[in-house]
Formats: C-alpha cells, structure tokens, sequence
C-alpha cells in the first residue's frame, strides 16, 4: 500500500499530467502522419479519436473504480496471484520505459537536428535526465506541480502560430471527405499514438484527492489534447498546400521558421529549446511510472533506486547506442500497437476480469 | 535540513563531464561568414555558379561586404570552396535574399538544387527568392558606395513594394509550396539592373517546373495580386482615359487613383470538359491624380463605366497571356479542386493545359469614394 | 528590557547564602578580571540592612540605578524593620535566589541588589544600553511606507510592530539561543490567524539550534532553512515594521532576534521577494506593473548575459539583419570569446557593486565614475568589449536593482554565472536546461515546510491577485492560501459605489 496523503494530486494536476503524457513528442508529426494516411481530411479523424479514446477513458476510470482506493497491482496480486501482478507491473514499466525512451529520443534528435548538430546525444540525454530526476524523485504531486507549471508558462504557444494565418489558405481544406469515408477511418490509426498516455491512470489515480472526479477529468484531458491537436493540425493544413504536409517531418516546428518578428529572426530556434519544456511531460512521469513499477516488482521502499538505475542506464546506454530517426519512426510504430494493447486491449480485459471476480466471490474479494 | 549530503560532489562530476564533452556546436558571430544574399546563375558556358555577399564585420575597412563566388556542382557541394575564401566558416543562417538569374531559369527543374536550404535545418527559409534580368554576377558585384549593402537594398526593396502590392516578397518556404501545391504555379519579385542601379521591375511568373515564363510590370502585378485576394489597400493604378484630349508633351488624359479594399469573389463551374471561372472584383477607389478637367459630381458613373472596363480590359489581357504560356499564378486550380475535386483530380498533373482550356470571366465594379481635397 | 530568567541548564543549584559577604565574595570569584563590573555597598535606610547592588557599567542606565535604587533607598525613606518591602522605583522587579540566573541578568544588563539576610536578591530591570536612534530603514527604503526601522532591541522592536496591530491575538513565544551569547528570540504571531502546525515546527527547529551566539537573524536564518543548499532565501529579512505586521496579518510569524535590525518572516513563497511595502500604499494598476516589471527583471537579471553568450556563440541566425551588422561590427574587434567578454564585464560590476557598499558615500561616487566612464567608455573605444556587451551588463545590473530584496538579489547573481555558464556550453538548449533545473528546484524547495513555488506550482489563482498582481484592496478579502491560516477571511469591503451623476 501506498501513502497517498502527503502526495496527492489536484483535479486540475491529474488533468494535465496526462494531457502533458499525450502531447509532448507526438503533437510533433501527428500532421503529416494525418496527411499520410488521409490528405488535407486527416484533421477529421481527430475527432473520431477522441471519441475512442473517450470510451477507454471510461473503461479504465472503470477498473480503477473497482479497485477501492488500492493500486491496479495489488488488486491484480489480489485477484490472481502475487506473480501475475508483478508481471503486470513489469509490462506497465516496459510499456513506460518505451514511452519515455521515444519522448526522449525523439527529443533529442530534434535537439540535434535543429539547434546541435553536433554535440553527443549522451551529454543532451545527461543534460536533460538532470533535471526530469529531481523531478520525478518528488513523485506525483511535484510531477502534477511542474506539470501545471508547465502549461502555465507555455500556454501562449499556440497564440504564434496565429500568426501563420496570414499565410492560410482557407481552400486547402476544403472538399471534406474528398476521397470517401475510408481514408478518414485509416487516419485514425494515426490518432492512436499522440494520445498513448492514458495507462498513467492505472498509477495516478490511487493519488487522486477527489476519485469520483476522474472521468470528468479524463474527459477534460482528452478535450484539451484534441483541441491541440485540431487547432495545430488545421493550422498546418490551410498553411502547407495539400501534398506539402508529408513533405516535413515534423510540421509544427517547419511551420515555425515561417514566422518573421521584427525584433527576431528565425523564432524556431528558441521555440525548439522552449519546447523541451512540452516534451520532458512525457519522459517526466514516465520516468516515475517505471521506477515506481521496479520498486513494486523488487519489493523496494522507494523508488529512488530504481530511479538511480535508470538514469545511469539511460545515459550509459546512449554513450553506447542512439537511435536514428528510422529507428525512432520504428518506435513509435511500435508503440501504437503495444500502446493500443495497452490502453485499449488490456483494460476491457481487465475489467471483464474485475466484474467476473467480484460477481463470484462477493463475499472476500477485494 | 540534513537531507542531501552529496548534491555538490555529483554536481561537480556532471559539470567536469560536461565541460570536457562539450563545445561541439560553439561557433561565435565573429568566426562565421554570414552571407546575407545568396546567387545562383549559369555562365557562358551553361555551367553552375554560386554567388554569396558577406558583411565584413569591420571599423577599418571601407569596402562593407565580401564577394565569394565560383563554379560547383551544387550549393553544398559547393562548400569547402565557399569556405576557402573567407576567413570564417560559411553559414547560410542569416539569407536574406536568394539571386536566380534568368539565364538558369530557361531550363526546368532546377528548384531541387536548393535543396539544401530546406533540408540543412540550420539555413532560413524566410529569404525573399528575387529573379535577375540579366546576370546575377553583375547585381552582386555593383557595389554601389552611396547605397548599403546590397542584401539590404534588395530585401526592403521588395518588403515595402509587397505591401504596395507592386511585386511579390515570395520567401523559399513560399517558393516551395507554389511548387508543390499543384494548383498554383509560382511568382517571385525581379530585378534589373539599369544604368549602374538596380530597379525593381515587378514580378517574374514561372510554370509549374520552375521555367521563366513571363514578366509583369508593377501595374500588372498589382491585378494580379487582385486576383489573388491578396492586394492590400494601398495600391496604386493609372489609366489613360481614351476620350479625353492630350496636349503637348504632357498625358493630360491620365487618371490615377488609389485602391481601397478590394472583393474580389471567384466562382468555379465545369461545364463541357472545360473550367469555368467567373471572376467578379469589387472595389471603391480614391482619385489621386486626374489631369484632364472633369466634374465629378456629375461625371462620376461614366468615369466610373470607363475605368472599369479599362481595368478589366488589362486584366482579360493578363489572363489571356497567362494562358496562352500555360501557368496558373492566381492559383485558380486551388478554386477547382476546393470546388471541383472530381474533376480537379483528373487533370491536377497537367493543370496548365487545363486553364488554358477553361473559360475565365472577369468583371470590375468600381466606385470613386473620393476625389481628394480638391475639387 | 528585562530578562526573564532561563531555565537551569545544569542541575546543579547555586542558591544565595544568608551572608552578605558571602554573596560578594562570590560574585567576584564570579566576575574576576571584568573592570566594568560594579558593586556598590551601602546600607538601606528604610530598614538598617547591609546590602550591595552589582551591574555592569555601560550595560545599565545610569540615572535609574541613582535616582531610582539608590537615591530612595538611602535618603528619601521612612522607618521600617529588617525583611519589610522595600522602596524603589523601579518597574521590573524579580526576586531569585540562584546566581545562575542573577549572573544571566547582570550580563544582559539588569542590576542585583543583595540584602544581608535574605535569601534572594532582588533583580532590578535597569538595562539601558547603548543605543540607535530609530531611523528610516536603510535596505528598503520605501517612498510613502513609515519611516521607521527596526533597531538593535528586541524589545522595541517588538513595541514598533504592536503598534500596528494593537491586538490581543498578538502573542508571541519567547526561546534563549546560544549557550554562550543567551541570544532572546520572539516568534510573534496571530493566534487566531497563523497556522498551528507551522508555529510548533518553527519552535522545534528554533529550539534545536545549538551555537554558540547568534550575532544576527541572518545567521539564525541559515541555521533553521529548509534546504541550506538552495541558492535561494527561504525566509524573509526585513527591517520594517510595517512590512512586518503586513506579514503577520497574513499568517505569517516573525521571528524578533535580540541585537538585530532585521526580523524574520516565516513561511514565505518566491514570491514575496517580489513585494514592496509601497505596493500598498500606491494605487493598483501602478502596483501590479511594477510587479510584473520586477518579474521581468528578475528574468533579464537572470538570464540576460546567457542569452547573449548563447546567440553571439551558438544562434546568431536569430538576430535581425541590421542588428547583426551592428553586432558583428562591435564583436569583430573584441580580442575574447564571447564568454571570457561576458564575465570579464560581469566579474567587474560585481566587484563596483561591493566596492560601493563598504565606501563611504562620497568615495561611492567615484567609483561609480570610475565604473561608468572608465569602463564604460574606455572599454569599449580601446576594442576590448563589445558595445553590446555593455549595454548588456548595464541593463543586467539596472535589472538586479529593482528587486527589492537583497537576498534575492545575491541569488540572482550567481544564477546569473552558472547560466552564462551552460549558455557557452550549450546555447540556448543549455539555458532552457538550466532554467528547468531551477524550476525542478524551486518545486521541491520548501519554506517552513509549506512549497515555495506557490502561487504558480502549485498554481493558486486566488493567490494570484496579492503576489504576482496587485489587485485592488477590496478584492483581497481573503488571506492567502500560501500559509494555509486558520481564519481565511480577512475583510469584507465592497467595492466603493461610483455616484452616478
């Protein structure tokens, strides 16, 4: 069991922790990956997402609710056994660790594309787990602060790319549904990956201050994250005329070198080091959820140790080995099927499970 | 209070690994080249050549900018020899112009060569693409020493025409999506050089592969740019009005006026194999100059009636010289496939035969708002 | 004035003998070698007894021990018997009868009257030490705020803030620091209003201070900090009273340390180093801009010459054309690399800074001459610094003047260095990790136990309206969260009705 009181998170942290999951990398290529699969319509499967990841929201604020105020991984200990709940916790690491190495590799490539061709991605991964550590050391409630923080301090992001719509051509978008309903359907698989994230439920909710609260919030969360990704990908859109969009591999940060100021040039340049800020939201909580799986599946206190571990690791490993973009493309591909498994498969799952448990040992279960 | 005992000691062994590690990127102002134009032209010899003018960053010497040229393959290819004739090393960060000589702009295809510029995510995209009538290598090397550098000239040369609508401020990003997008071919701002100075002659519009077509001069840009929804109130047009006596030397029957906001509306139809367009442009203008005597209170909807059809007669005459050279500058192909898609998707790869088969209609409506402070 | 006598360190009692000369005796084995140690022998007219009064000379006022003690004792006084209440007219008097404690109050500068026969003595409070004059603040002097400061008493220090809340609520705990300097410290507080939880944990972390002697409140301050590894204050020094009773108002405490001119304010956010006393008395919207501006500063103090160092060295593409020529044509003759430049004129202002805070007034001009001229101008015509550059240091230093907290400004400083720092090392990605160590920090630094990033992490939009804005008076009706006080409410004004006409 864990104590939650002195680290409980508010409503509005727990919305944004997982927002701030969702975002982060994705919102990167989520443009052009729209475009791939369905051309100027890709925007109109944004909101079809939403509605799919609003059912999983459901489900898994479901299970969660059956659990009675205990983590998802002593419940599972309970219900089946002690290994299958470590194993549990061992895929829930394994599935974070992967999101946490994708936020984090994608974030350095684009360090190193666009601002440091040629410093080390071992010393950007040291310089950047620097900070996520002391973070994440804290634990939920000073990862659900800097998450507020965060969007405190960048909430006026997306008020620049306002200033695209000098350029927009308003006639990109149109006729909708151009190719038919299919293409749009196809996008959809697009949408899956920028909106991996949800599974932090399984931890973060026992944190929670007000359980009943965690559908509205989860609603609200998948809300915020559509509505990014509606206003960044439509902007995208009407600017780049229709075969452009897949021209670039990451639209969003392109869109920005269009963008003169008088008092300066080439905003990108310090937008791209802002923006480290937006993508530590993933590999910061991550960074807990993994460590705080290991110290479950060691049977360890806190999670320092493994925290430790995984730092050292991290940049060892990437003194040794760094991912190429491919490679990072290759990732991400994976992750949107193990993610699906993970956030859309195993809940259903797992709340099957719950239901039948309970209905048949009412009397000691849970 | 006694928690973290060895914050320090970690934090000097992070710094020492940093400082030992780092530096790779340090590249300091002083120590680059910073060309702020870019050329690029074919010789005599239909061979490739580079052209780049660097600031000089200093007090002692009178000549401001430094001249690199020569001939290369392609622009990176290019960049050792770039390098081997500067003191610093050369970044393409801080272009604000890029020079494309007529001469290079007779063959198709060669947009790919600046390649570099879009896939170095270090070099700008905002430079300001301005077409040379004539060569670039005589523009770059003028020099004028009454005049700033000539990145400076040339960039506010075409800034504040733009906002005129007298020619185009088509940056490398914009270039970039006139070539892709396929319903739209390309226009960019051009410059000669006429006795020793460079003029602004108005825009150069290319087909869809990047071959010179046409020029236009400022009067016709600006239609142009009233096609394209793009003029800014501002701009100014001048007519000869045909009924109105000329005496001496003097064009006593020339009428100017100045453009408020314009509303252009364009409508799409297919009907009989063939695009049909019907432009409609709305417009209320402000007299700056008419020469002959003329009352307008009582005049107005004649004057009115002549200057539109006059207007729209120069514009028919632009259309029709797009046609016949196959290119699509107002981007009308993006009407069609908003509109049209159906039949937009069977003809989106050869769009330029297509407008020149499609039917196009223009009709001005204009009204004089003000005469002026004068009578 | 007085001093209430402490507690028995060690067990052993010293109790006082029958003897007079017993008592004298000992008190001079007590205070052998101390010349400025008095004992005045005399006989009390009112009941015939031998008595002595010791006091230290310069610790005690003068006039009271001789028209008050002396002066009724021996001359103006009826008849009495031996063990009768005794005359004097003295306002604080204690009978004690260990000479641990009267040696405790001779030294803080109470005088002792021995009587031959009785066990106890009389202490009397006579302290009268040298003293300041109450003068207007030095380190925030504030325009329209009181001009009184805080002095060196703990006693009137403590009037000084009463007077602002003339209140019964006001109570304050008093704790002896420092085995050797017996240091008097107060935590004064609201009970009403401040936090129980806080109270008790200042008390504890008061109580374990084990030091010698605590000269200032400073150095109480870095012995019961939070973290005392963090760059960053985490409690307020002030020398005003009024900024004081405003804190207490809010439900803070302030910890009064003898000898002092500085209070202590507890828990405090990094915020509150942003706020002047002025804030409240000029009207809002002027208020809430020098608030953001002091925020700017903060920020371009901070973070100014990295920038510099990061677009000069790594992102030079982002200067605008024209500036770029300028800029070029002043870096080009510098001799450095842009951070050798940066420091070189860094370490300098620092060293004017210090220069000037030890001189004497007059002597300060000059070296505000010689600063600006030489440096300046000279610098910069003999090709050895970039004119940028000294705009650069100059709106930095500007910038760190505006913050009105000292401690905060010392924090920035170094900020400042470890910035440019990682600015040369790695640009502005260097810069934006070093901006997010200091955010990692500031979430996990506390104050008192209560966060210290609050009102932004965790955001409080209700605190928002008295730390990062200045609304208007009426508005802040609440007393902010940030101290989690008992009573929440703090007024009930409504907005003033404006008269139609």
């Amino acid at each position: 069991m864990i104590n939650t009181d002195k680290n409980s998170i508010t409503y509005t942290q727990f919305v944004l922790i997982i927002t701030g999951i969702q975002i982060s990398v994705a919102v990167l290529s989520l443009p052009r990956k729209l475009a791939e699969a369905a051309g100027s319509d890709g925007w109109l499967a944004l909101p079809l997402g939403f509605i799919l990841n609003l059912v999983c929201s459901y489900i898994i604020v479901a299970v969660m609710r059956s659990c009675s105020g205990r983590t998802l991984i002593d419940t599972v200990s309970a219900m089946m056994g002690k290994w299958i709940g470590k194993a549990f916790a061992l895929a829930l690491a394994f599935y974070f660790l992967n999101l946490m190495y994708d936020g984090l590799v994608r974030a350095i490539l684009i360090v190193k594309i666009w601002l440091m061709p040629n410093t080390q991605a071992y010393v950007l991964m040291l310089l950047l787990l620097f900070p996520a550590y002391k973070i994440a050391l804290g634990g939920p409630r000073i990862i659900g602060r800097y998450a507020e923080l965060v969007t405190v301090i960048s909430c006026w992001l997306p008020f620049v790319y306002l200033f695209t719509l000098k350029y927009a051509h308003w006639l990109n978008l149109l006729p909708f549904f151009k190719e038919g309903f299919l293409p749009v359907l196809y996008a959809v698989k697009s949408t899956i990956y920028p909106t991996l994230g949800l599974a932090a439920v399984f931890i973060l909710y026992p944190y929670l201050k007000n359980k009943e609260k965690a559908a509205p919030a989860l609603f609200i969360s998948n809300m915020i994250t559509t509505t990014v990704y509606l206003f960044i990908t439509i902007i995208c859109f009407i600017y780049y005329s229709p075969h452009e969009s897949k021209f670039y591999n990451d639209p969003i940060i392109s869109i920005l070198k269009t963008i003169e100021f008088r008092f300066i040039e080439r905003i990108e340049i310090p937008f791209i080091s802002f923006y480290l800020f937006v993508f530590s939201l993933v590999w910061i909580p991550s960074m807990y959820i993994v460590s705080y799986c290991m110290s479950l599946v060691f049977e360890l206190d806190s999670h320092r140790t493994p925290l430790r571990v995984l730092c050292i690791v991290l940049i060892v490993g990437t003194f040794f080995y760094m991912p190429t973009f491919n490679q990072s493309d290759k990732i991400q591909h994976f992750l949107t099927w193990f993610g699906f498994s993970m956030e859309y498969v195993l809940p259903s799952i797992l709340l099957i499970a719950i239901t039948i448990y309970n209905r048949y040992r009412p009397r000691n279960a849970l | 209070m006694k928690q973290q005992s060895h914050p320090f000691a970690s934090l000097i062994v992070i710094m020492g690994c940093l400082i030992l590690s780092a530096c790779g990127d340090q590249l300091s102002l002083e120590n680059a080249s910073t060309p702020l134009a870019l050329g690029i032209d074919l010789d005599q010899d239909e061979k490739f050549h580079f052209y780049a003018t660097a600031p000089v960053y200093s007090k002692n010497i009178k000549k401001k900018s430094q001249e690199i040229t020569g001939e290369a393959e392609s622009l990176r290819q290019s960049k050792a020899l770039q390098d081997s004739q500067t003191a610093g090393s050369v970044q393409g960060r801080n272009y604000q112009v890029l020079l494309i000589g007529r001469h290079l702009l007779q063959y198709n295809d060669w947009f790919p060569m600046l390649d570099v510029i879009f896939r170095d995510a270090r070099n700008t995209i905002t430079d300001r693409i301005i077409v040379v009538d004539g060569s670039v290598k005589e523009l770059l090397y003028l020099n004028p020493p009454d005049q700033p550098l000539l990145p400076i000239i040339l960039r506010g040369m075409v800034d504040t025409k733009t906002t005129k609508s007298e020619t185009y401020s088509t940056t490398a990003q914009e270039l970039h999506r006139q070539f892709m997008d396929k319903g739209v071919t390309p226009y960019v701002a051009e410059v000669k050089v006429v006795n020793k100075q460079i003029q602004l002659k108005g825009s150069a519009l290319l087909n869809e592969r990047g071959k010179y077509m046409m020029s236009l001069n400022a009067q016709e840009t600006i239609l142009l740019n009233i096609l394209q929804k793009q003029a800014d109130p501002g701009f100014s047009l001048s007519y000869l009005i045909p009924d109105k006596p000329q005496t001496g030397p003097f064009a006593t029957n020339m009428l100017s006026f100045t453009g408020g906001k314009v509303k252009t509306s364009i409508k799409t139809a297919y009907a009989n194999q063939k695009f049909k367009f019907d432009i409609h442009i709305k417009t209320t203008v402000g007299l700056s100059e008419h020469i002959f005597p003329i009352d307008i209170t009582k005049d107005s909807p004649k004057l009115q009636k002549q200057i539109s059809s006059l207007m729209q007669e120069q514009i028919e005459g632009i259309i029709e010289k797009l046609k016949k050279h196959k290119i699509d500058p107002i981007g009308l192909g993006v009407y069609a496939r908003a509109y049209q898609y159906e039949h937009f998707k069977q003809v989106e790869d050869e769009w330029g035969e297509a407008i020149s088969r499609s039917e196009i209609n223009v009709k001005v409506d204009l009204t004089i708002g003000a005469m002026g402070p004068v009578k | 004035m007085n001093v209430e006598p402490q507690e028995h360190k060690s067990g052993d009692a010293d109790p006082i003998r029958i003897e007079l000369t017993d008592n004298i005796q000992h008190v001079h084995r007590l205070f052998c070698d101390t010349t400025d140690f008095i004992i005045r022998t005399f006989t009390i007219k009112q009941t015939g007894e031998a008595a002595a009064l010791i006091y230290i000379d310069g610790l005690t006022d003068r006039p009271a021990i001789n028209n008050d003690i002396l002066y009724p004792l021996q001359i103006q006084s009826d008849a009495g018997k031996p063990g009768d209440e005794l005359v004097m007219t003295v306002g604080h008097v204690d009978k004690q009868s260990d000479f641990h404690h009267i040696e405790t109050a001779v030294l803080h500068g109470s005088s002792v009257l021995f009587i031959h026969g009785r066990t106890y003595a009389y202490v009397l409070g006579t302290g009268g030490w040298p003293q300041r004059a109450i003068e207007d603040p030095q380190m925030e002097a504030s325009l329209k705020g009181a001009h009184q400061g805080f002095v060196e008493t703990s006693g009137l220090n403590i009037a000084m803030i009463r007077r602002y809340i003339p209140n019964r609520e006001l109570k304050m705990k008093r704790l002896v620091v420092g085995e050797r300097g017996q240091t008097n410290v107060t935590i004064l507080y609201l009970a009403d209003v401040m936090n129980n939880e806080l109270l008790l944990d200042m008390e504890k972390r008061i109580q374990q201070v084990d030091v010698d002697v605590i000269l200032n409140t400073g150095e109480l301050s870095e012995l019961i900090e939070d973290n005392p590894f963090s760059l960053f204050p985490q409690f307020v020094l002030t020398e005003r009273p009024d900024s004081a009773a405003s804190q207490l108002l809010q439900g803070r405490c302030v910890v009064v340390v003898d000898r002092s001119p500085s209070v202590l304010v507890a828990p405090v956010s990094f915020f509150s180093y942003f706020q002047s006393i002025d804030d409240y008395s000029t009207r809002w919207s002027i208020a809430t801009f020098l608030r953001l501006l002091r925020m700017f500063a903060f920020i371009t103090a901070a973070f100014l010459p990295a920038f510099y160092i990061a677009v000069v060295s790594y992102h030079f593409e982002i200067i605008p054309m024209k500036l770029l020529l300028t800029l070029g044509e002043s870096r080009g003759q510098v001799p450095f690399p842009p951070f050798v430049e940066a420091i070189i004129m860094e370490i300098t202002l620092e060293m004017l800074r210090e220069a000037g805070v030890r001189l004497p007034a007059p002597v300060g001009q000059t070296v505000g001459i010689v600063g600006g001229i030489v440096l300046g101008q000279a610098v910069v015509q003999a090709g050895l610094i970039s004119n940028v550059m000294v705009i650069v240091v100059a709106f930095t230093a500007i910038s760190s003047f505006i913050l009105p907290n000292y401690d905060m400004v010392a924090a920035v400083r170094l900020i400042r260095f470890m910035l440019m720092i990682l600015a040369t090392l790695f640009g502005f990605v260097g810069i934006i990790v070093g901006l997010m160590t200091m955010i990692a920090h500031l979430l996990t630094l506390k104050s008192l136990g209560m966060p210290y990033g609050i009102p932004l992490a965790p955001v409080k939009f209700a605190d928002w309206r008295d730390t990062i804005v200045r609304v208007p008076l009426w508005l802040m009706d609440k007393r902010p969260r940030s101290t989690s006080p008992k009573q929440e409410t703090r007024q009930n004004t409504s907005m003033p009705k404006e008269e139609q006409p």
